[in-house]
Order: C-alpha cells, then structure tokens, then sequence
C-alpha cells in the first residue's frame, strides 16, 4: 500500500493545488440536527437559496435520527477535512458538540449556531427562533380575538422542556401585559400527545363552562385541542391558537375549528444562517443572538402567497 | 501429451491465482476504494483525513473484533449497540458519585464485561438461541439506561481530564482511540491464532458437536466469546462516551449491525468456523472510509445508505463464491 500512495499524493497534491488555485471561493457547509424532517428539509432550501445569492459552495448533512450524536459529531470531522471557511451548526447535544467546535476553531473555520446551540463561547452568532416571541404573538393574536376578555386555558406540550417553557411563559407574560382582563388558568401538560391534549382541553371545559380560548404549544397538543373543540361542537364559541403547522391544523383552520397557529420561519433560519455566517467571513460584526420572527396564520391571512410559501416550501 | 499437462498445470495455476484473489478480496477493494477516493476528493488522502478515518472507526471497529470472535463460534450479539451506552451510563453514574477517575472507567468496562457474561449465561445455561437471548438484552439493557438517567445525558464537570482518553494525542499526532484499537486488534488474533482457546473457538464453530466429542468444554468456550466481546463493548463505550464528553442513554442504536457488517465485509462466516480480526479490522476500514469519502464527495446521504447496503451484500456474495469454488 505504500508503494502506491507516494505517486497519488504527488498526483493529488498537484490536482489539489491545481483546483485550489483555480477556484478561490467560500465553502460554508451546514451541519443539521436531521435531514429527513420537513423542518430540515426547509432549513435547507433557506440555506441553500442563500449561498446562490451570495455565489459561494454549501452542502447539508445530518444524523439520521436526533440521538445520532457520535454521527453527528463524524459529520462535524468530515466536514472539517473538506477545509471549509465556516460551518453553520444544529447542535443535538449542547456539550458533546463542544469538542468539535474548538477543534473547528484551531483549524481557523468560523462556526455559527442555529435552532440549538452549543456550551460555548466560540460560535459568531445564534440563529434561531425565540420562543418567548413566539408565545407573545400568540398572545397578542388570541387577546385580541377575544376583544381582550373572558377565560383561557393553556395545554403545553412536555413539562420542563425548554420550548414548552418558554411558549408558555411568553404568552402568560404578553396577557398579562396587554390584555390585564384575560383571566389565564393553570398550564396543563399533554406530552405533546394529540390524546392526552384532547382529554385536558374536554376536561378544562367541563371545569370551566364559560372558557373562552385555548393556547396549545405545539403540533400535537394543537391537534388534541381542535379534536375537542369539534368533538364537543364549540368551533366558534372557544377560540384556538394552536403551534407549528401540518396538514391536519390546517384544516381545522379552514374548517373554523381553530382560529390561528404559530409557524417557525425555518427557511428565514437556513437563509440568516448563511448569510450571517459570510458577514462574519467578511470581518463584519455580527449580533451574538440572531432570533427569527415567527408567523401567526389565521383564516383571513392563509391564502396570501406569503404565507402559502411559509406553509408549502415545496409546493402542494 | 506434453501440451496437454502444461494446459492443466496453466489451468490449475489460475485457478489458485482466483482463490487467492478472493481471499485477498476485502483487502483489494480497500486498496481500489482509497484509490477511488484520491481521485475523486483532493480532501481525502492526506494524513489529517486518514488520521480522522482511523479514530472514526475504532469505536466500531473494536466492538467488531468482540463479535468476530462470537460470529466465528456461529453465535451472534445483537446488544452491543445498548451494551456500550450502559458502559456510558455507567461512568455517568460513578462519577456522578465522585468515584475517582480509573474507577469510572473500570465502571464502563466492567459493566460491558457482565452484560457479556449475562448473554453467554442466557446462551449456554439456558440454552436460548444466540439470536433471541442478545435481542431481548438489547430492549432490556436500552431500557435500563433509560431508567438509571431517566431519559438525560450525564455529563462530566468535575472531570476535565476525563476527555483526554479519546481526545488526546499521541505526539499530538495519533489520537489516543486508534493506539487502543490496534494494541487490542493485536491483543485478539493473537489469542485467536496462537493459543488453545483461540483454536477451540475455530474448533466449536466448525463442528460443536465434534469439538464436543473431542473433549472441548464447548459452553466455557462460548462464555468466553461473549464476555470477551462484552468487555470490548465495554472498553468501546468508554472511548465513545469520552469523545461525546457524556454518558447518553440513547447512544449507539444500530451500532451492533455496522460492527456485524464489517465483520462479515471482512470475511468471516456467519456459519461459524471462519474468520480473521485482520479481515475485521479492514472490513471496519472498508465501511469507515466509504462514510467519511461520500461525505467529503458530497454525496446525498440517502445515497450513502445504498451505497453500504450493497457493499454489505457484496462481501457475502463474493464470500458464497469463495464456498463454491472448494
């Protein structure tokens, strides 16, 4: 085996510097949390629009699934052999991946964090969405459907998550400042389970007969919500903002079972991550936190082309 | 007459040439694969992306060896992926107590050794199928480290040095996972090859029934080959969990099966009876290169997947063809 590498390291040194020579641009990869996931999916059509804009090379990798971390971590090496100038980074776990950012940081590649990040003081900047935002939107959006009054109950997906925290806490605090008259009642955890989540929301009616709105903090307690909003035949009567968006929310929009969810602006987070990562490259100060706003879809905004592209990326 | 013996001798000469084709022909594919990613990516053959290939692969790599031994006595494990996150959970758990460090890694590879002992207790004592007893260890085991972390990462504050052990390097060159992967490599063919339990482990895949009437105690061989796998499942999951810097309870899904394909890429039957660890350790090299030269190719990583399926299917068919040929 020897014998045959002394020639092809000399051949490759020579095509090698041969290409470096010819083509001098910027390579950013991204290294993702997951690939399969319509979320991740739109990251990258974010990420990927942007390095056409800016004329300079990307590519997108991720585990297969998110307790891939040592995969990831590979991903991070491999990454790095390929020499880029920079590397946008989904961490899965907030202290293994610290390791490879150093090791990036020896090798004088700039890194940047999106959606989650990582125990460091290395990376430039975070780019993701800010949930406490988002809670408050949320808010903003349901007080003012209810002209600002009456009884609502929240159903948060998992207890002591970090998401579930702060999607509740921000829309608890957005209430309590905008609309002071909205009585809130005790957050309730689902698990994120569709069953669960339709359970508590029967339960909290039978408990509250004069409930006048429900917030839910993710796909899954949404779904449950609207499940027994329409199951006790109140579309209308309790309003409903619910969170992320899928094909089953949607519908209960357009069928008035639920008055509005909150979407994650993946593409934006793709997009501002690159773009953010080349302003860094060109010796520009960059914001060490980066938050996307989210949007809020309601029947009477569904069908603008903005919105249409934010729930279908990738067309119907 | 005359040209007629040459013809037979001609024939008989390439027919070894063939047999010996196909024995080397998980070493020559290595070779034709490195020599296809040289070409195909500047950022593949220097010493940094070979250095990094070789740490990638010893975590696998070691597990493998464990199995081949396990594999050569027609058994298999299928716990080593849950396994190795035990051994991680396990060093969370004593530092997590302030055991000093050495006992902490002690842990990790003592709790792979008796999750190796327990498959060799289910496969001999209680005579339960290889296949079913490290199928029921995998779930039970997984949902062990599940209940002992209650579903968290342990992570390492008090233990900076803790990371040294996979993350260090040898003249600040060679990193510390891939010594320990070829002084183990050596440590096992040595014992494969040269002592009398290592012939007995040929001896019982071959033939249980002949190694039994030739007076080999074919259960203590068995428990050997699982408790020696386990351990070196073990030793694997306290390398990964310094290099993650944390104990994972979910680490490792699926690891079992890419550390059984590299060692059937690597030549040894799944019928028991054959086997090498060089032929593991190139299998190891073979699966670990093809993913870190399609990621430095920037191929898709659906693509990838196919791509190793078939490299898998592969090595059998050439190994069905190697059969056929005696």
């Amino acid at each position: 085996m020897k014998f045959i590498k002394v020639p092809l390291i000399l051949t490759l040194a020579a095509i090698g510097f041969g290409s470096a020579q010819a083509k001098d641009d910027i390579y950013i990869p991204v290294v993702s949390k997951g690939y399969q996931h319509e979320f991740w999916q739109t990251v990258k059509l974010g990420s990927d629009t942007a390095a056409k804009e800016l004329g300079i090379r990307t590519s997108f990798v991720g585990p297969a699934d998110e307790t891939q971390i040592s995969q990831q971590i590979q991903l991070m090496e491999d990454m790095m052999a390929r020499q880029p100038d920079a590397i946008l980074l989904a961490a899965l776990d907030a202290n293994a991946l610290v390791l490879p950012v150093e090791e990036a940081t020896s090798r004088d590649i700039k890194i940047a964090t999106f959606d989650s990040g990582v125990n460091s003081d290395i990376p430039k900047s975070f780019i993701a969405t800010n949930n406490v935002k988002a809670g408050g939107d949320a808010a903003m959006a349901l007080g003012k459907m209810l002209g600002g009054k009456g009884k609502v109950g929240i159903v948060a997906h998992v207890a002591g998550t970090q998401s579930a925290i702060e999607r509740s806490e921000g829309f608890i605090n957005a209430m309590k400042q905008y609309y002071p008259e909205i009585l809130l009642l005790d957050v309730q955890y689902s698990d994120g389970d569709p069953q669960k989540s339709m359970d508590k929301t029967i339960d909290m009616y039978r408990a509250n007969p004069d409930l006048a709105g429900v917030y839910a903090t993710n796909e899954g307690a949404t779904l449950g919500v609207g499940n027994a909003i329409d199951s006790l035949n109140l579309s209308g009567k309790v309003l409903v903002m619910g969170f992320d968006s899928t094909e089953g929310i949607i519908s209960f929009l357009k069928s008035g079972t639920i008055q509005g969810f909150v979407v994650q602006d993946a593409y934006q987070i793709g997009y501002q991550g690159l773009k953010t990562l080349y302003s860094v490259l060109e010796g520009k100060e960059v914001p060490a936190v980066i938050d996307i706003p989210v949007k809020v879809i309601t029947a009477s905004n569904i069908d603008s082309p903005e919105m249409q592209t934010l729930l279908f990326p990738f067309g119907k | 007459m005359l040209s007629n013996t040459k013809k037979l001798t001609v024939k008989k000469d390439f027919f070894l040439n063939k047999e010996l084709l196909m024995k080397l022909a998980p070493l020559i594919s290595l070779v034709l694969l490195m020599i296809f990613f040289s070409i195909g990516t500047p950022y593949f053959l220097n010493l940094s992306n070979l250095l990094t290939v070789a740490l990638q692969t010893a975590v696998i790599g070691i597990m493998a060896i464990g199995v081949t031994y396990v594999i050569i006595t027609a058994g298999i494990d299928l716990s080593l992926g849950s396994v190795m996150a035990f051994s991680g959970v396990a060093v969370g758990l004593a530092a997590s107590i302030g055991l000093p460090l050495w006992l902490c890694v002690l842990a990790g590879a003592l709790a792979g050794f008796l999750c190796g002992c327990l498959s060799g207790f289910l496969v001999t004592r209680a005579a339960i199928p290889p296949f079913i007893a490290t199928l029921g260890l995998m779930m039970s085991v997984r949902g062990i480290n599940l209940v002992l972390t209650d579903g968290r990462a342990l992570y390492f504050q008090d233990y900076p040095t803790f990371r040294v052990i996979a993350q260090g390097r040898l003249f600040d060159l060679i990193p510390y996972p891939v010594i320990y992967f070829a002084v183990i490599a050596l440590i096992s063919a040595y014992i494969l090859k040269r002592t009398v339990i290592g012939r007995y482990i040929y001896a019982v895949g071959s033939s249980e029934d002949a190694a039994h009437l030739s007076g080999i105690k074919v259960n203590q061989v068995k428990m050997f080959v699982y408790s020696f796998c386990g351990l070196l499942t073990g030793v694997a999951g306290v390398i990964l969990t310094s290099r993650l810097n944390s104990g994972q309870p979910t680490v490792g899904v699926g690891y079992e099966l890419e550390a059984i394909a590299a060692v059937i890429i690597g030549g040894t039957s799944l019928m028991g009876g054959i086997g090498t660890i060089g032929g593991t350790i190139i299998g190891a090299l073979i699966m670990g290169i093809l993913k870190n030269g399609l990621n430095l190719m920037g191929v898709s990583q659906f693509w990838q997947m196919v791509a190793m399926g078939i490299v898998v299917v592969a090595a059998v068919y050439l190994d069905t063809l190697r059969k056929k040929m005696k």
